[in-house]
């Protein structure tokens, strides 16, 4: 996907690349307003650029803490 | 006893009661589907009633115990699953078409903890299809409904297993949490409920829906019946692989420890600054917090980051997982799905890897952070839901209140957290708070909650069923 807003032409192609041959054209429309909340919440996530080593998330118990 | 009566009998009284032989399992399991065919017909909790396999668990529980073999404080006890959890033989549908006639051979691993407890299964709960994406009036079943006042919504998605408690059914059901599905139920329907430990109860069979933040939890109307349940769910199981590997406390031992000493962190920015709560949530809470400091506790304020970062980590996340779960579904029966949750699932289709990778990077430093701020505090407190429960009829009011909430974090950082109400609105609907502790430390949670609890009449409430 490119980084400025797909047409739906492309949204419909993209739906059939990703295996989603079966959406009614409702269904579709679902499809393409998806794409917008999708974005929306890459652009609110928080980012964390460094390039420090990231270990696994572990859970400390009570007596480790 | 009269219907009523053991209606609202607690689960520790109901197995006191069994345990001396002064209340037949079977005479209890009766009276309670009495109550439920009166009035579910307003309420539509349960998806599936199991009343050959209840009869026949009770008959059971009675037979042992006339014979002195009395397993503990579930032996006898009726409860209800939310229709995610696997029992065998009876279908496991997760309220949708998909799904409609899916039997699974094998129980769930919690399922065999309540049976080998000697508990009793009465039915299997209304949820959100799949555990996200109600209420939804498109699917094979209805929506269930607030018993407080059937235009309200129940909260979810553990809908039914909130519902039925509340309206006395069921003393005791199990939900699952991973955005909030045990504490929202529990919350708008007056409830105590608890999101354990990520790992600390088993998930085999139950129906994933973000693997990384899924939890199953209790939903009781009081602190104590709660953490009874809790023992006999919590523990390891190599059938799951986040299981913690270790053997859980008895989750009764710190209950009556009082809130004396206990420093208490209030997280107040989430309800005031990050997001504005109802005025009757936010008065219900504060009062709440002046009680418990006058019961002893060292109360301050806490801060943690704000509710957005967590939400954004939580959605980016769930979606991510959620749509490899239901990949296939969506290829193959896309119509199959309310529109509710087609509409939910289908971003997760444009979620990128980069953006699955920060957020778990995030959600890494989010637990940090929270690590941190606790080592000031036993437990923290905060709003569950924003908002009263809303019209659940009323999509406008659904949309607008649904993300208003606080629960998400503590999915996010895998921490417990619990909620129990705290008043009522002036239409008498439940308002409630969440208290929050440690990793691993649900002891000192349910303490604090019982403490409270205690100290109010909140859970003695029942709910005006007519």
């Amino acid at each position: 996907m490119s980084d400025d807003k797909p047409t739906r032409n492309e949204l419909e192609q993209y739906a059939r690349q990703v295996g989603l041959v079966n959406l009614t054209p409702e269904q579709i429309d679902e499809f393409i307003r998806a794409e917008t909340v999708a974005r929306d919440l890459s652009i609110m996530l928080p980012r964390n650029f460094s390039m420090t080593d990231e270990p696994a998330i572990t859970f400390r118990t009570r007596e480790e803490l | 006893m009269i219907t009523a009566d053991l209606a609202w009998l607690t689960l520790a009284q109901a197995a006191v009661l069994i345990r001396d032989r002064e209340l037949s399992p079977v005479e209890y399991v009766e009276a309670l589907y009495a109550r439920s065919d009166a009035y579910d017909n307003q309420l539509q909790s349960y998806l599936r009633t199991t009343r050959d396999i209840a009869i026949s668990e009770a008959k059971q529980a009675e037979q042992e115990i006339s014979e002195g073999s009395y397993r503990g404080p579930l032996h006898g006890i009726p409860y209800g699953l939310k229709d995610i959890i696997d029992y065998a033989g009876v279908p496991t549908t997760a309220h949708s078409k998909i799904l409609e006639h899916n039997v699974p051979d094998r129980d769930a691993t919690v399922t065999t903890r309540l049976r080998e407890a000697g508990g009793v299964l009465m039915g299997k709960m209304a949820t959100h299809e799949f555990a996200i994406g109600g209420p939804s009036f498109d699917l094979p079943w209805p929506p269930a409904r607030n018993p407080w006042d059937r235009n309200y919504f129940t909260g979810g998605s553990s809908s039914g297993s909130g519902a039925a408690v509340a309206a006395g059914f069921i003393p005791a059901a199990l939900g699952s949490d991973t955005g909030g599905s045990v504490r929202n139920p529990a919350s708008l329907c007056g409830l105590v409920g608890m999101k354990p430990t990520y790992g600390r109860v088993s998930r085999a069979g139950v129906v994933p829906l973000s693997f990384t933040l899924d939890t199953v939890g209790p939903l009781t109307r009081t602190v104590e019946d709660n953490a009874i349940v809790l023992n006999m769910i919590a523990g390891p199981d190599p059938r799951d692989s986040a299981s913690a590997q270790f053997t859980p406390p008895d989750f009764t031992t710190d209950l009556w420890k009082g809130m004396q000493g206990l420093r208490v962190g209030v997280i107040r920015h989430f309800y005031t600054r990050d997001m504005e709560a109802h005025p009757d949530v936010t008065q219900a809470v504060e009062e709440a917090v002046t009680l418990i400091g006058g019961l002893g506790a060292q109360v301050s304020e806490m801060q943690i980051e704000p509710l957005d970062a967590y939400a954004s980590c939580n959605r980016t996340i769930l979606l991510s997982e959620a749509y490899a779960v239901h990949e296939r579904w969506l290829k193959e029966r896309p119509s199959d799905y309310g529109a509710s949750l087609r509409q939910r699932l289908l971003p997760g289709a444009f979620i990128r890897a980069v953006d699955y990778v920060q957020a778990t990077r995030l959600r890494r430093r989010l637990m940090q952070q929270f690590d941190e701020a606790m080592r000031d505090f036993d437990v923290a407190i905060t709003v569950s839901s924003m908002d009263p429960p809303g019209r659940i009829e009323d999509a406008t009011e659904m949309a607008r209140t649904y993300p208003r909430q606080a629960r998400v974090p503590f999915n996010v950082i895998g921490c417990p957290a619990l909620v129990l109400p705290v008043g009522f609105t002036e239409s008498g609907l439940p308002l409630s708070m969440q208290i929050v502790g440690r990793a691993f430390d649900e002891p000192t949670v349910y303490r604090a909650a019982h403490a409270y609890e205690q100290a109010t009449d909140w859970t003695a409430r029942r709910p005006p069923l007519h």
